[in-house]
């Protein structure tokens, strides 16, 4: 028996399909140079080994595991309201997660090889936890889009899970002997507030208004101080007994402009808009886009920073090349591509 | 058995002559360096001078590059070299940014020659088939040579013999003897990687 599926359309879907189509374009040209090229076009050197894509990585993962942990807590009526948007959260989760699949997939030498991370794989990397990880976390998700979470098994599983995999990427930076900036639960600690505080952005950005909205504000309120605070206790240790390596890194990132930058205007500014203008929308949406650059800025630094130093602690620099940013722009552009792809594909009954 | 060195820094003098014996024995490409010396200037005028570190792999027995390694491309050998599958690499640099004494490389691109223009010498193509572009690579203590009975070769080009060779686990190895009587250290113990090149200075 022949079956059809019927694609459903949305009259605004295609124009956006079409823009973050031209993204995807973008960011294969970028994958093309690089592989004919080698990753010496990007601005990666032997010191700063890992650069732009992992920060690129990192951010989407965060953003993906905030959203189903945002959702979970929905469905577990701890957020109230929030569970009309448990099929746009999932089907960008989703996204997000295969988007920054791709981005790891860029970012390596051999590209081709990735399958080695099932047919050899060492389980006492961290890497290959993430990579498993990652690939549970995208069933999970799926079958919670399709499932109707009536009990709290499937959100505390999808929750749970989706924080295992924001955790183990904070451990893929932590438990990494040579870099000292990184070591520590700290890391890990971070990632797992910057993916709640980057997925509430989102709905910050795209609501603006309504009861979850005004739950997810007061929560910033409190969540985004306690990461700065959990930031400044970080330096303060470092700074005070930390190794030398660890405490060169810090001196760097805090003689940085950029984040003093991210520090004020995307976490601080933020929580003043929230607090003395959350009921005005474009207070909170321009709350809600400076939490989402600051986190991702704050990745790139703590990413850069904990590398810039080499053995005899001379520094080290890192800029992002054209081809590295186009890259980034198409992976963007994909997670764009595939959230509308979803919403179009998913019928909205079959993940009420 | 397990393979280790003692550098004298006392004896060092930053000639390179080290590093240009394993670029030319292991054929390394521009830009690849499996071993190097640091220099660095201490002190200040009248009585500045300059300092020198030779860093290599550290042939660790608990290697922070083979535990993050998510394929298992680098292995602990039972002499205690760790060495690197270049044809398991997937080139994530995981094991670089693990890796507490920036021994590894990555190698962009394997077929690169050293003079811009003029192609790959006779020896250069010769070695550009020992790599892989888009693999990380590391010293193995010159393990071809070491198979056949010789000293890496850095060892024997260092002109003031500041690298002592042999065996770590034989306390009456010159290497051992040098550990115990001068009181030879590794760097970074506090990486807890348990080196296995020591430093006299």
């Amino acid at each position: 028996m022949a079956t059809t599926t019927k694609i459903r359309t949305t009259p605004n879907a295609m124009p956006g399909l079409i823009g973050f189509g031209i993204l995807v374009i973008i960011g294969i040209a970028a994958w093309v140079i690089q592989l004919t090229q080698g990753l010496s076009v990007l601005g990666i050197g032997q010191t700063i080994a890992w650069g732009l894509y992992i920060v690129t990585f990192l951010f989407l993962a965060g953003l993906a595991g905030g959203l189903v942990i945002l959702t979970s807590l929905a469905d577990l009526q701890i957020i109230p309201n929030l569970r009309q948007y448990r099929r746009s959260f999932l089907i960008g989760a989703l996204a997000a997660y295969v988007a920054s699949g791709f981005m790891i997939l860029m970012d390596i030498g051999r590209p081709f090889r990735v399958l080695n991370m099932i047919l050899s794989a060492n389980l006492s990397s961290p890497f290959v936890w993430d990579f498993a990880l990652l690939a549970v976390s995208v069933i999970v998700t799926a079958t919670y889009l399709y499932a109707a979470p009536k009990g709290k098994l499937l959100p505390v599983l999808a929750g749970v899970v989706a924080a295992a995999v924001i955790s183990v990427e904070g451990w893929i930076l932590s438990m990494s002997a040579g870099t000292p900036l990184w070591h520590g639960g700290v890391t890990p600690a971070t990632f797992l507030i910057e993916g709640f505080i980057s997925a509430s952005a989102i709905l910050l950005i795209t609501q603006s208004e309504g009861a979850a909205v005004q739950w997810l504000r007061r929560a910033l309120l409190v969540i985004v101080p306690a990461l700065i605070l959990l930031n400044l206790f970080e330096i303060a240790s470092i700074s005070y007994a930390g190794v030398p390596d660890a405490q060169a890194a810090i001196g760097l990132m805090l003689a940085n402009p950029l984040y003093w930058f991210v520090l004020l205007l995307g976490f601080v500014l933020p929580v003043v808009l929230l607090a003395g203008w959350g009921k005005q929308r474009q207070a909170v949406v321009s709350a809600g886009a400076l939490l989402l650059l600051a986190v991702f800025a704050s990745k790139y630094m703590l990413l850069v920073s904990g590398q810039a130093f080499d053995f005899m602690q001379l520094p080290h620099t890192y800029t992002p090349t054209l081809v590295e940013i186009s890259g980034v722009v198409g992976i963007f552009g994909l997670a764009g591509f595939l959230y509308l792809l979803g919403l179009r594909l998913v019928h909205p009954k079959a993940a009420s | 058995m397990r393979y280790g060195m003692v550098i004298n820094l006392k004896r060092c003098i930053g000639c390179d002559a080290c590093t240009v014996a394993c670029k030319q024995q292991n054929g390394t490409g521009p830009g690849i360096f499996w071993r190097k010396v640091v220099k660095t200037e201490v002190g200040t005028y009248p009585s500045a001078r300059y300092s020198f570190l030779p860093l290599l792999c550290n042939q660790c027995s608990d290697p922070a590059c083979a535990n993050v390694c998510p394929v298992g491309a680098t292995e602990k050998q039972p002499n205690g070299i760790v060495t690197v599958n270049a044809d398991k690499c997937i080139g994530c640099r995981y094991c670089m940014v693990a890796c507490p004494y920036e021994a590894r490389q990555f190698v962009n691109d394997a077929g690169v020659e050293y003079f811009p223009g003029k192609g790959l010498t006779p020896y250069e193509k010769l070695m550009v088939t020992k790599h892989q572009a888009g693999t990380v690579e590391k010293c193995n203590f010159c393990q071809p040579r070491l198979e056949q009975g010789l000293q890496p070769a850095c060892v024997i080009t260092c002109p003031v013999a500041a690298m002592t060779f042999g065996d770590i686990d034989d306390p009456n190895s010159e290497v051992s003897k040098l550990i115990a009587e001068r009181g030879a250290k590794p760097l970074k113990p506090e990486a807890g990687t348990d080196p296995a090149v020591f430093y006299i200075s």
